[in-house]
């Protein structure tokens, strides 16, 4: 977080066009399926980046983002099926998920700490058993396709692409607004915020709603691009997947959920090429690791390199 | 009318085993302040070792003894793993996560994905309005009530119970008149472990056994654990045979999904509105 400060607007920009360079022309380089795997890996950092400003930026540790992820989705096929354009879809992706954010948030703000795990985990369970148990509604465990017409990898990956940019772009002017400034402060010091005045509720309850909407977005992308819905996106491994992503890239940043999201991504392909199932078990020991020797993250030990690098001894 | 009966005994039944292994969350979580999300992960290896015990030593019994003492095992191990974290609360339930994906994901690698079965260890019955009930099920609420009745001594009777309260209302001053802190999180998270394991073995031969079954059982441990009241063994026991007897009668009138959700909806309900119904359990909870 320091990086952040010490980072002026000249060097982000150069960075950011830098990067958005390389991802531009990737495609050229790449493979079918690994165009398909960079896509997906796009996705699932969007995703990651949702629980990141409630947890990262916000302090709340929310095992419920698989709520939002799979009525993201399912909105997406019910638009489609509707009728509705592709942009018009994911808007209103973002707009019910977010609206189920902030039902959600608004009825667990107030609950804190471990609780407030506890309390998200039942969540998701909730709506994954009711995704379930209501197949009329959802195709339950079987699922259901998506109404749509395959655009091409391409068009798909540069759809993600700008999608995930925006996302991004959305994420940083929010975390140095005064409401991010707002937020850390919460996150920080919870108790100093509150004597200073801030509605801790409010805050929480807007973050939560926004963490809501980026997360359907993101089951919206992923719906779409993969053309199929099932109850499976509500269960609450996909709410662990987000966790263990950011936390293995770096809560608390903007780039550390994309980090991990694409790490775990590729990290999961190579894995299950050589033995069946051992991804879970990598993935464990990575995580335990991650919060007792490097809580901050690959980000954060990216940060530290190259920090040394420079032989910058402040920040 | 037998099927309200039948309910009404299966849900003594499995209430006070959950009550077993959420005296294991409690001990660990109430008493000490450290929320073990593994716990259900615990309780999970504890039934497939008496599957292990049953299929390769013969003897379902020897695992009532080994699976407390090798899952205690465990549990000290995490105890070490997480001790430069352990007084944050938000870090310790990302790390005990990270070993329940590890040790679930453990299991399927060294056994398996498909569901294992034990078979009951004597298969007598007795007749209940018309249909066999088992002695074994008797049995295990037996034992539950047993080790939760001998738990409540050590906790609440003995000098060993005293200081593991006295640890955890104030780790500082405990620690300042010589109470070795850190050596009775271990001790706390060998107990724990040896409870998880305990129930996992009781219970094997009632249910088919995966690798998944630890984390839903950790979410309904922990709200009794929560609704009860934390360091609370009796309410929890309470909380827990409501809960299992809700459970087992929504499950028989309705179907068992659509019982699960009204179970874990109502639970939500009181932990969200108040969560303090059984008295001070919040004001506790608040502290940790």
């Amino acid at each position: 977080m320091q990086m952040e400060a010490s980072w002026n607007l000249g060097k982000l920009l150069t960075v950011f066009v830098v990067v958005l360079t390389v991802f531009g022309v990737l495609p050229l380089f790449l493979g079918r399926f690994q165009v398909v795997l960079v896509t997906e890996a796009l996705i699932l950092g969007v995703y990651a980046l949702s629980f990141d400003l409630i947890f990262g930026y916000a302090g709340m540790l929310s095992f419920g983002q698989s709520i939002f992820f799979g009525v993201g989705a399912y909105t997406i096929l019910y638009s489609f099926k509707g009728g509705l354009g592709l942009a018009v879809s994911l808007l209103l992706a973002v707009f019910v998920a977010g609206f189920f954010g902030l039902l959600v948030g608004g009825a667990i703000v107030r609950i804190k700490g471990a609780k407030f795990f506890l309390v998200t985990l039942v969540g998701s369970i909730l709506f994954y058993l009711l995704a379930l148990d209501n197949r009329w509604l959802t195709g339950g465990s079987d699922g259901m396709v998506v109404p749509t017409v395959f655009p091409g990898l391409a068009e798909n990956y540069y759809l993600v692409l700008g999608v995930s940019v925006t996302a991004i772009l959305f994420a940083l002017i929010l975390v140095r607004s005064p409401l991010g400034l707002v937020l850390k402060m919460i996150r920080d010091n919870e108790r100093r915020a509150g004597l200073l005045g801030y509605s801790l509720k409010k805050y929480k309850v807007i973050t939560f709603t926004i963490g809501g909407g980026i997360a359907g977005l993101a089951g919206g992308l992923y719906a779409y691009t993969s053309g199929f819905v099932s109850a499976g996106f509500f269960h609450w491994t996909r709410s662990a997947d987000a966790v263990v992503w950011t936390i293995l890239g770096g809560a608390g940043t903007v780039v550390g959920p994309f980090l991990g999201a694409a790490l775990l991504t590729v990290v999961s392909d190579i894995l299950s090429a050589v033995v069946g199932n051992i991804y879970p078990v990598v993935v464990g020991a990575l995580l335990v690791l991650a919060v007792v020797v490097f809580p901050r993250g690959v980000f954060g030990l990216l940060e530290g390199t190259i920090r040394n690098w420079k032989g910058d001894s402040g920040g | 009318m037998s099927k309200l009966a039948f309910g009404l005994l299966n849900g003594v039944v499995w209430g006070t085993v959950l009550a077993l292994l959420s005296s294991g969350l409690n001990v660990v979580f109430g008493l000490m302040g450290t929320v073990n999300v593994a716990h259900g992960s615990l309780y999970m290896f504890g039934a497939y070792l008496a599957w292990i015990c049953f299929s390769f030593l013969d003897s379902f019994w020897l695992s009532l003894i080994v699976s407390p003492l090798a899952v205690g095992l465990v549990g000290v191990s995490i105890g070490f793993l997480l001790k430069p974290v352990r007084k944050d609360p938000i870090l310790t339930v990302l790390g005990t996560f990270g070993i329940t994906i590890l040790l679930q994901g453990s299991t399927l690698v060294l056994w398996g994905g498909t569901p294992r079965r034990v078979p009951l260890p004597f298969d007598s019955t007795f007749s209940l309005f018309g249909t066999g009930y088992s002695f074994y099920r008797i049995f295990v609420a037996l034992v539950s009530g047993l080790v939760l009745y001998c738990l409540w001594f050590l906790v609440e009777r003995t000098k060993f119970g005293l200081r593991l309260r006295a640890s955890r209302e104030d780790p500082e001053l405990s620690s300042a008149i010589g109470i070795p802190v850190f050596n009775l999180f271990l001790l706390g998270f060998a107990l724990g472990g040896a409870l998880a394991g305990l129930s996992g073995a009781l219970i094997a031969p009632l249910v088919s056994l995966t690798p998944e079954m630890g984390l839903r059982i950790f979410a309904i441990v922990f709200l009794i654990v929560i609704i009860g009241g934390l360091g609370k063994i009796w309410r929890s026991v309470v909380v827990a045979i409501y809960f299992a007897v809700f459970r087992g009668l929504a499950s028989i009138f309705l179907d068992s999904t659509k019982g699960l959700i009204l179970t874990f909806s109502l639970a939500l309900l009181v932990v969200l509105v108040n969560p303090s119904i059984l008295g001070r359990s919040s004001a506790n909870a608040n502290g940790s």
